[in-house]
């Protein structure tokens, strides 16, 4: 029978600074052969255990196209990412997953697709832009919208570089609280989607960011124009098992782990939950 | 099928059977306490017992238990899974607890996704029930749906006729559990099913008297959040696990880490979605911070939630769960809640 | 004779009404007539649910948790202990707790209770007290049954039946028992050898579900984190039905209440698998009280047993 709280033994590869507090970490599994099965899908997260400390889940930065390394971005906050964060290239974790239903980017096609990120909640929103960048052909346009708390806050700071110079999407970033060096856009979020006057025709949005982002997101996204339908969010919890036993993420009859993390807005509002 | 009995002096002639080729777990008493645990050779199970202080469930989902260990060696990380699951027999379990089996089965297969550990325990179970000769205090198993002469999920049910037990074979499996002792049954006559018809007659009669009223759980359960009583009992949860753990169909858990030398175990144990600390996220965040969201939580679970995603009541009606400190009875709650007509 | 529900309910509507307190926190009948629940109430009205007889046993003090305005608690004398306690803790502003006192002759232990009776528990009509006895209303009438038969065991040596501390009272004044100091209730275990003692606390600790009843139930129990939910280090394994984590558990909870334990016996009563933790708590008690002639929350001024320090301790530890 398989095993699903059995983790693979992973590698880790490569790690880089992203920001105050966090750190992107490569990981390949040391069972080469073990990607084929996983492959995550844009949206879906993993268990990550760091033995003797514990698991905890991490939204997959990996692009659905890019293959054999396993990305996370992931923020100091407690005692399993502190111990992480000490960790060096060499050093072995384990992976469980992928978990979760993931973005869908499927039915997106033929669309405006609107990504929306703030905070930590970036490495899942990079994984649906590279994925959807990807096959550009394929939808009508693709934009982002991120929000950081400062400058120094802006995950994949090179790579938005280059996805502004690919011209594959329009990636629009602004920061809670600027400083002298920053050109950009200054205010939350919620603001910036009201200035760029993201539009609803034909479009759909992707949204993951912290709860007290999502709960503003929201009602900005009803004031431009959006119906329930084209809000989609992913949802955090904290989670243990990933499959729907634990019961920590029990939303309505749902499970975030399960049927989550990605749901739409007007699902949850038949559900009765209000975010 | 020819209904059986067993005589219960042959009883330990069979038990001896059982055991010589599965693990039994029976009712003992253990420091004052009643619990199933494995009957080591001569151990006599306690048969005369009301109900279990704490439930069935923990046969067959600990409440800790080691899922894999790991170990640092220097070709790397070892990481294996542990499977201690054997063949068992569960011997004298009462309905309620039976029934509450079929929650747990389908909360651990929910999404097509087996849990491993409970899979491989239960699909290696025979179920031998054993009906209450008696009313327990507290018991509504009625109410909540619970068959209490024949109760699902069981192999064999056992209903106490005085010098004997009339035995029902409800399975293959039971089937095989009674032909391992052939020898200690003999055919039920007319006048034992009629023995046995007529207590779990009267034990039905008994318990109406204890029945409450558990019709439309999910309207009760809305209506409930919503009544002036509701105030009150949240205000003196005191989020303690007594419910969750004592309950035959809660299986809320947390896994976490133990190391020592070089290696280690990842263990899971009960958790419950009562305690402060259950969604408490490393952040700091914490998705239900008062006793008011983790009640409702639990109100919902197990008369809205449960039973819509899996079909089934998250309540056997084994009253366990008031046992509760500060005298908080759901179920009893929600029976005197009055139920508005749908506008 | 403690049924002080008239006095209680009367004064609890005079402190809503004249606005001294914003809430009450006492009791109401429970599910069935030997039980009570805890009830707040904020309003006149709320008050006439109130109760206080021989079924209000929980410690009321663990509702109070750093009132932002002044409440009014009903105290047995254990409760005002802890109360006393966890205010001279920094877990309240004096001003803020206005201490109900209520004499008290001891609480029921509802399974002493039931064990007494032979008849099923849903029969029983109405529990008082007359005199030295708890009265049982069962279906073939009256069962006369010896109060000490049948309240907690904790409560037959109380040392506090009349609250210590205590801004009124109701009732009247109670002395205390005369085995208060002496221990009976640890007779037992005295006899024991040390092995045969380990061998006592094992099989009780064996049977603990780890739920945390005990501690929730427990006034002085208020860290915002519990050693046993702590990972560095990981003070005690995690999970019920092992013996080490459980014995650390126990144990170390134990210790954190030397000097502390108000002898209410809500842990004992809470606990689901009966293991018998007053036991645990008045062997620390004795020895705290010996060693230091402390017992915890008998007095405002008093210091917490960690906190004390004699110059004559520094000489007794020189010598081990």
């Amino acid at each position: 029978m398989k095993n699903p709280y059995l983790p693979h033994v992973a590698v880790i590869q490569d790690i880089r600074d992203e920001g105050p507090g966090l750190k992107s970490f490569d990981l390949a599994f040391r069972d080469g052969s073990v990607w084929e099965e996983f492959r995550p899908q844009p949206g879906q997260f993993v268990e990550l255990s760091v033995f003797g400390e514990g698991e905890a889940p991490f939204g997959v930065a990996t692009g659905a196209h890019e293959t054999g390394l396993l990305r996370l971005s992931i923020q100091q906050v407690g005692r399993l990412t502190k111990m992480l964060h000490s960790m060096a290239p060499g050093d072995e974790v384990g992976v469980r997953g992928p978990f979760g239903n993931g973005w869908p980017l499927e039915a997106a096609k033929g669309k405006n697709l609107i990504l929306i990120g703030g905070g930590i909640g970036m490495p899942p929103v990079r994984s649906a832009l590279v994925s959807a960048m990807a096959e550009k052909d394929q939808y009508e346009s693709i934009s982002l919208f991120y929000g950081a708390r400062s400058p120094e806050h802006i995950t994949y700071a090179d790579e938005i570089e280059q996805w502004i110079a690919s011209d594959d999407a329009k990636i629009n970033v602004t920061v809670d609280v600027g400083d002298d060096t920053w050109p950009g856009h200054v205010g939350v979020i919620t603001t910036l989607l009201e200035d760029e006057h993201a539009s609803p025709a034909n479009a759909v949005t992707m949204t993951c960011g912290p709860p007290i982002m999502i709960h503003f997101v929201i009602p900005t996204l009803t004031k431009l124009g959006f119906s329930d339908d084209q809000i989609i969010v992913s949802l955090e919890a904290r989670m243990k098992c990933g499959i729907g036993k634990c019961g920590r993420c029990n939303l309505g009859a749902e499970y975030i782990c399960l049927d989550g993390p990605v749901f739409s807005y007007d699902h949850l509002q038949t559900m009765g939950i209000r975010l | 099928m020819d209904r059986l009995k067993i005589l219960k002096s042959r009883l330990p002639d069979w038990l001896g059977k059982l055991r010589a080729q599965a693990a039994v777990y029976a009712p003992v008493e253990r420091a004052g306490v009643t619990c199933f645990a494995r009957l080591a050779p001569g151990d006599e199970p306690q048969l005369d017992y009301g109900n279990t202080d704490t439930p069935l469930k923990e046969v067959l989902f600990p409440q800790t238990e080691c899922l894999i260990t790991w170990q640092r060696t220097p070709e790397g990380l070892q990481v294996q899974e542990v499977d201690t699951s054997e063949p068992t027999v569960i011997f004298g379990a009462r309905p309620c607890d039976v029934t509450g089996l079929r929650f747990l089965d389908r909360a651990f297969r929910l999404g097509g996704i087996e849990d491993p550990y409970w899979v491989r325990r239960r699909d290696k179970t025979t179920v031998i029930s054993l009906v209450c000769p008696h009313p327990v205090p507290g018991c509504f198993g009625p109410s909540a749906g619970v068959n209490e002469t024949s109760p699902e999920g069981a192999d064999v049910v056992l209903t106490d006729i005085g010098s004997a037990y009339v035995v029902e074979v409800k399975s293959e499996q039971g089937q095989a559990a009674v032909d391992l002792a052939s020898d200690a049954f003999t055919s039920a006559a007319e006048e034992d099913l009629i023995a046995a018809r007529e207590a779990g007659e009267t034990l039905l009669a008994e318990l109406a008297e204890q029945a409450i009223d558990l019709e439309e759980p999910e309207a009760r359960a809305k209506a409930f959040l919503q009544s002036p009583a509701w105030e009150q009992v949240w205000n003196r949860c005191l989020s303690c696990g007594i419910c969750a753990f004592l309950c035959p169909t809660c299986h809320c858990f947390d896994i976490c880490d133990q190391s020592c030398r070089g290696g280690g175990e990842r263990i899971r144990c009960y958790d419950t979605c009562s305690s402060k600390i259950y969604t408490k996220q490393a952040g700091g965040h914490n998705a239900r911070p008062t006793a008011k969201e983790r009640l409702t939580q639990r109100v919902m679970h197990k008369f809205s939630y449960g039973p819509e995603r899996l079909g089934v009541l998250g309540c056997v009606g084994c009253g366990r769960c008031r046992r509760c400190p500060v005298d908080i009875d759901l179920q009893l709650e929600l029976s005197r809640v009055e139920v508005k007509e749908p506008v | 004779m403690s049924n002080h529900t008239d006095a209680v309910r009367a004064r609890a509507k005079q402190l809503l009404e004249s606005g001294e307190v914003t809430r009450v926190i006492g009791h109401a009948r429970g599910t069935t007539p030997y039980r009570s629940r805890p009830h707040f109430a904020s309003s006149p009205e709320q008050t006439d649910a109130l109760i206080h007889d021989v079924s209000c046993g929980s410690n009321l003090a663990v509702y109070v948790s750093k009132p932002k305005e002044r409440v009014a608690v009903i105290a047995k004398g254990c409760d005002a202990r802890s109360l006393a306690t966890i205010i001279h803790e920094g877990q309240a502003e004096r001003g803020n707790v206005l201490i109900l006192g209520v004499s008290c002759e001891g609480k029921l232990d509802e399974g002493r209770l039931l064990r007494k009776l032979d008849f099923p528990p849903r029969q029983v009509k109405s529990v008082r007290e007359e005199g030295d006895e708890v009265v049982v209303e069962g279906p073939a009438g009256d069962v006369r049954l010896p109060r000490d038969d049948v309240i907690m065991v904790n409560c037959t040596y109380c040392r506090a039946r009349t609250p210590a501390v205590s801004d009124e009272l109701i009732g009247e004044p109670v002395p205390p028992r005369e085995e208060a100091d002496q221990y009976p209730d640890l007779g037992g275990l005295d006899a024991m050898s040390e092995a045969g003692r380990a061998e006592f606390w094992r099989a009780q600790f064996e049977k603990c579900i780890r739920c945390y009843a005990c501690r929730n139930a427990c006034p002085s129990c208020f860290c915002p984190e519990c050693f046993v939910d702590e990972y560095h280090p990981q003070w005690a394994l995690h999970g019920g039905g092992q013996f080490r984590g459980n014995w650390m558990w126990n144990v170390g909870r134990a210790q954190h209440l030397a000097g502390r334990c108000s002898a209410c016996g809500s842990c004992q009563r809470g606990c689901p698998v009966d293991i018998p933790l007053m036991l645990l708590n008045r062997w620390m008690e004795r020895a705290t009280n010996q060693a230091f002639d402390h017992l915890a929350g008998m007095s405002e001024q008093q210091k917490q047993l960690a906190a004390l320090f004699r110059k004559s301790e520094a000489k007794a530890s020189e010598h081990g």
